[in-house]
């Protein structure tokens, strides 16, 4: 109702701007005209004069010019002058009157959102669904870090969720700010460098890898930094060290380890399955397929998160480029090139983002 | 929490925004007009109400249509969604204000030169009434200019003040043609001539703003690629552009020819020295045009990628400005419709011997080296001799008893004093200009606790480096003791901040200004060993770069409060019975 | 293609904290020869950036050129010799002053044309029509317009 209220008292302001100039008579109205210009620069011209500062014949001169200037002006004068016409002054009335409200109601219906409810900063926080109030919480989290950096158990706990979230150069930071506020340990290493492959689009970068040492330094038995440098070994063509690796890790693994599968499966692919001695020649080949299918299309669920998370809010400008990164190491040019324009319709309009963005697409090279 | 003065600043922080502050501007000027304009004909006052009210309207749409500022978010950030920290800053909270001031200020000067042509009615009363408004604009935007160049040298980091980048160029165009116009309307007002080319000026100086806005706001500058893949905003801007350059310069065109031939004048003149004003600054303004747009058209039309930076412009634009302030001394002793050129160059001897003078004593000072930064300094003290030869001379002060001489001055037109100001401060620039470019000395190096760097004289010591934890951000400050000749001056503090969750830094150099020269630092990255990447400059007499903008804009105000531009308003009844007895 | 991806990523994640313009260790250590290094680095365009030279900017890209440039200097290169070897590697892109060559003639020649051209047109105009007039002083005025011209003047009070 507030609203309504206010609309129409922004609408009244609005007409009577109009009328009250028309209300008053004309002739009474300021106004100023030729012959008084010319007839101070006449004056300014005896001015100087008198001062010295030109001399007679230059006066005389323009005396003379701006004296004609002057009859011309004077005698031009009432033919200009502007004539008041009452009726339209009645038709100026009548259209702010009467236009002047149709005219806003006419581009406020479909332009503006008259419906929507009040949504304060109370109702906010509490959020309306589940993803809601996770990127809430996550903000708040965020926001309680940014004053106190030290919280170490804070960024423990943020860490796991921005990398589920997507946000995997986020969690980057937040592992590696848990890691000097929490003090070091294997798991933390490991955790980092997961992220940091994660963020490179599952390839175990030359950083990750030190970080997956590192751990592997601390805690010899830690099985994810075990399992990553298997990776790293089979990303860099050592097939053999990486079964051996895998070999090692399974060999210690507790029975029930969740992640028995993932390192038999892995193993399969990179040809030690000898420790499956049970299975065919035939089995093992399917084995190796589905896993790389399986591996594949878990990469493929991860980018295909990233990119309806992006649809959805394009803001991100780190998020695209990661997409677009993934979709180069996958091999589909297309898609990347795709993904960029996309990226740069999203933040189209925030020229500081489109400029993030152009330089990081330039520095993967699919940039121009 | 953000401080609230950049809760309101950051309302222009983003595109919508920042047009809406625009079209607020743009009202406020038209509403100035509606309020002030009472020293102008009716009819012409409400022509240009009109065409005014015409260009709102189309910005309007424009906003409605393609950038509504009052948007809701489906999903709004708990607590905004913050200011880039590098924007946080007093600068950014007044720079692009006073810029639009400038830029859309001279809309005003649009719609006159429209309601003009309308009319058919072009003469020398019309030159005084447009010219308080394009003051008005062309002080805001000199301003403005400067304000974003001094922000960009603080706060960037490596000391750069102007970089010829597209978004700058947009800004300086029409304070070059702008310039031209304040200039040109002068000859129109006293002789009645030149008036299709201030029509045309007025017409041209807008336009380049429209341009600029396009340039900005359709990203069409970052990328030709990005404009082309969200193209709604700068296709409406485009036709916003074509609609008014091309309807105004239509009408001009139909117009123009009838346009009576105005007083005449011999080449050596006041109105010459105008025209040559006019000619300089027109050819400065194209080259400027041209290289912002060159890259863009030969991407377009050849698909050849090419730069035009700021080597490009200093080799060009520098030639004409030198020209330019040659003449500046010249202008305002010649007398109109027919100069005497020798009887000028006399009275200027004195003008140009200190030139000289100061030429052979920087030339001995620095002892050889290039020829040109002693040659530009002496040129910056001619033209500000120049300036006070001017006042000198039209005061007598030499010639007359010195009671005289200040009665003289009393009476002399303020706008006299405003261009001396004006020209001097042109002086001044040009100096702080050169010696900053020529003289400014660096000292890049990696330094440990208790280094000591010698940079121009001064010693700084870096006594150390130390934590300090802000309200959201981290921050490394290091501290220099400066000395100099053994005695410690005081100590700086750069610092480099990093914004934990933002993952983002910002450095913040340390200025010590001593007289009007600055010595720099900024830090880079710390190495391992506790030793930090250091970069100290000292750029002498770098302040005077700003100090002449302003000394512009000063003289810009002194001319806007001359008693000639409120000629024409009514007076109240009372102090008129009161003028009559003195007849 | 991987490993290279990988490289390509960590250069990237490495280059995140903010780097400055020229750093300490990129400094030759023959004066003249840096003084050459940063004068062409003034004319090079860091591509990843919007209009800054290499010498201003921050972007490991720009490093990466500012040390490409005192290698070919160090090599021995003579400053076109290092400018040509840019352009055949990056384009003319590279160049933040354009070659004066056929396709940029006319941004080149656009100023001096202009200014000759123009200024030579207005002299010639100024000059043929001041001929006919700007020494003569108006005629002075006649008998009736100094009547009218008494009379507008005397008419102060009137409403205009």
């Amino acid at each position: 109702m507030t609203l309504w209220f206010v609309f129409a008292l922004m609408t009244v302001a609005a007409i009577f701007a109009v009328l009250w100039p028309l209300g008053r008579s004309s002739g009474a109205q300021d106004q100023g005209s030729e012959v008084a210009v010319y007839k101070d620069q006449l004056a300014e011209v005896e001015r100087d004069l008198a001062a010295g500062l030109i001399p007679a014949p230059e006066a005389e001169a323009a005396r003379v010019e701006i004296s004609r200037r002057l009859l011309a002006a004077a005698a031009s004068e009432p033919a200009m002058a502007p004539k008041s016409n009452l009726k339209w002054r009645r038709a100026a009335a009548v259209l702010a009157l009467a236009g002047l409200p149709l005219v806003a109601v006419a581009v406020y219906m479909p332009l503006g959102s008259p419906k929507l409810q009040d949504f304060p900063l109370a109702q906010r926080e509490r959020g309306s669904g589940m993803a809601q109030s996770l990127e809430n919480l996550v903000v708040q989290v965020e926001q309680h870090l940014e004053k106190n950096p030290t919280d170490g158990r804070g960024w423990n706990v943020l860490a796991p969720v921005l990398e589920r979230l997507g946000r995997f150069d986020d969690a980057v930071r937040a592992y590696r700010n848990s890691l000097t506020y929490n003090g070091e340990s294997a798991e933390r290493r490991s955790d980092l460098g997961e992220a940091m492959s994660a963020a490179a689009g599952g390839v175990v970068t030359a950083e990750a890898k030190a970080e997956f040492e590192r751990a592997h330094a601390l805690n010899a038995d830690d099985p994810k930094a075990n399992y990553f440098l298997g990776l790293a070994a089979e990303q860099d063509g050592r097939k053999d060290d990486a079964a051996n690796i895998w070999h090692a890790l399974l060999a210690k693994a507790p029975a029930d380890a969740p992640w028995r599968v993932l390192v038999q499966s892995s193993l399969a692919r990179v040809g030690g399955g000898g420790a499956m001695p049970a299975l065919s020649d035939e089995t093992i080949a399917a084995t190796k397929d589905m896993a790389e299918g399986d591996r594949n299309a878990m990469v493929r669920g991860m980018v295909d998160r990233l990119a309806t998370r992006l649809k959805q809010n394009g803001d991100d400008v780190e998020g695209w480029l990661r997409l677009v990164r993934a979709y180069l190491v996958m091999g589909e040019r297309d898609k990347a090139m795709g993904a960029s324009a996309d990226a740069r319709q999203a933040v189209a309009s925030d020229a500081e983002r489109l400029r993030q963005l152009n330089e990081g697409l330039k520095t993967l090279g699919v940039g121009g | 929490m953000k401080p609230l003065l950049y809760k309101i600043t950051g309302v222009w922080g983003n595109h919508e925004g920042s047009m809406l502050l625009w079209v607020a501007i743009l009202a406020l000027f038209g509403g100035l007009v509606a309020a002030f304009g009472n020293n102008l004909p009716l009819s012409l006052r409400a022509h240009v109400l009109a065409v005014q009210a015409w260009v709102a309207g189309a910005f309007y749409l424009f906003i409605l249509v393609t950038s509504n500022p009052f948007l809701r978010i489906a999903s709004p950030p708990i607590e905004g969604r913050d200011l880039n920290p590098v924007l946080q800053d007093i600068g950014l909270a007044v720079h692009p204000p006073m810029l639009y001031l400038g830029y859309v200020g001279f809309s005003i000067s649009f719609s006159f030169a429209i309601a003009a042509l309308m009319e058919g009615r072009i003469d020398a009363a019309w030159a005084r009434w447009v010219r308080p408004w394009t003051l008005v604009a062309w002080i805001f935007l000199t301003l403005g200019i400067a304000m974003g160049s001094y922000w960009a040298y603080y706060e960037l980091g490596w000391g750069g003040w102007w970089f010829w980048d597209p978004v700058e160029n947009a800004s300086l165009m029409p304070w070059l043609a702008g310039t031209a116009l304040l200039h040109s309307a002068v000859v129109m007002e006293k002789r009645n001539a030149l008036k299709v080319w201030t029509i045309l000026l007025s017409i041209l100086t807008f336009s380049l703003s429209l341009l600029g806005t396009f340039l900005v706001r359709s990203g069409v500058i970052t990328s030709v690629h990005a404009f082309a893949t969200d193209p709604t905003r700068g296709v409406f801007i485009l036709l916003i552009l074509c609609l008014f350059i091309g309807g105004s310069l239509a009408l001009f065109a139909g117009r123009a020819t009838s346009l009576k031939q105005g007083g005449l004048f011999a080449p050596i003149s006041r109105e010459g020295a105008l025209v040559l004003n006019n000619l300089l600054l027109t050819v400065a303004c194209a080259v400027v045009l041209f290289g912002t747009l060159y890259p863009l058209a030969m991407e377009m039309l050849a698909d050849f990628k090419m730069s035009v930076g700021a080597p490009f412009y200093n080799l060009t634009f520098a030639p004409l400005f030198a020209l330019l302030l040659l003449a500046v001394p010249f202008g305002p002793m010649l007398a109109w419709k027919r100069g005497d050129l020798l009887g000028v160059t006399q009275r200027l001897l004195a003008a140009g011997v200190a030139g000289l003078v100061v030429v052979a004593i920087v030339w001995a000072w620095v002892r050889g080296g290039s020829a040109l930064a002693p040659l530009a300094i002496g040129l910056g003290v001619f033209v500000i001799a120049g300036a006070v030869t001017d006042i000198v001379e039209r005061t007598g002060l030499v010639r007359l008893p010195f009671a005289s001489a200040l009665h003289r001055a009393r009476g002399l037109p303020r706008s006299a004093w405003g261009t001396a100001f004006a020209h001097a401060g042109l002086g001044v620039a040009l100096i702080g200009i050169v010696c900053e470019t020529t003289w400014n000395s660096e000292h890049i190096a990696t330094m440990k606790q208790n280094d000591v760097a010698h940079v121009a004289g001064y010693d700084l010591k870096l006594d150390g480096l130390f934590q300090r934890q802000g309200p959201n951000y981290r921050e490394m400050i290091a501290e220099f003791n400066v000395s100099r000749d053994g005695k410690s001056l005081t100590v700086m503090t750069p610092s480099k901040r990093s914004f934990t969750t933002r993952g983002s830094s910002t450095t913040e150099a340390a200025l010590l200004t001593r007289g009007a020269s600055q010595l720099y630092v900024s830090l880079g990255d710390a190495t391992a060993e506790g030793a930090i990447a250091v970069r100290i400059y000292h750029k002498p007499l770098v302040l005077l770069i700003w100090w002449g903008p302003v000394l512009m804009a000063f003289g810009g105000v002194l001319s806007l409060s001359d008693r000639r531009l409120r000629v024409g308003a009514p007076k109240p009844a009372r102090a008129k019975q009161r003028l009559q007895p003195a007849e | 293609m991987r490993r290279m991806m990988a490289a390509f990523v960590a250069l990237l994640l490495l280059a995140l904290p903010a780097a400055h313009a020229v750093q300490p260790d990129e400094i030759m250590s023959d004066p003249a020869k840096e003084s050459r290094a940063r004068e062409l680095s003034r004319e090079l365009r860091c591509m990843v950036c919007q209009n800054q030279s290499i010498d201003d900017s921050d972007a490991p890209l720009a490093r990466d050129l500012r040390l490409l440039v005192r290698e070919r200097i160090a090599a021995g290169d003579s400053n076109s010799q290092v400018l040509d070897f840019l352009v055949a590697r990056y384009g003319d892109f590279v160049l933040l002053k354009p070659r004066f060559e056929r396709q940029n003639l006319l941004l080149w020649m656009l100023g001096p044309v202009l200014l000759l051209g123009g200024g030579l047109a207005l002299w010639l105009q100024i000059r043929r029509r001041s001929g006919s007039g700007a020494d003569v002083p108006p005629p002075p005025l006649t008998a009736d317009e100094k009547t009218r011209l008494a009379a507008l003047m005397s008419d102060d009070s009137k409403p205009s």
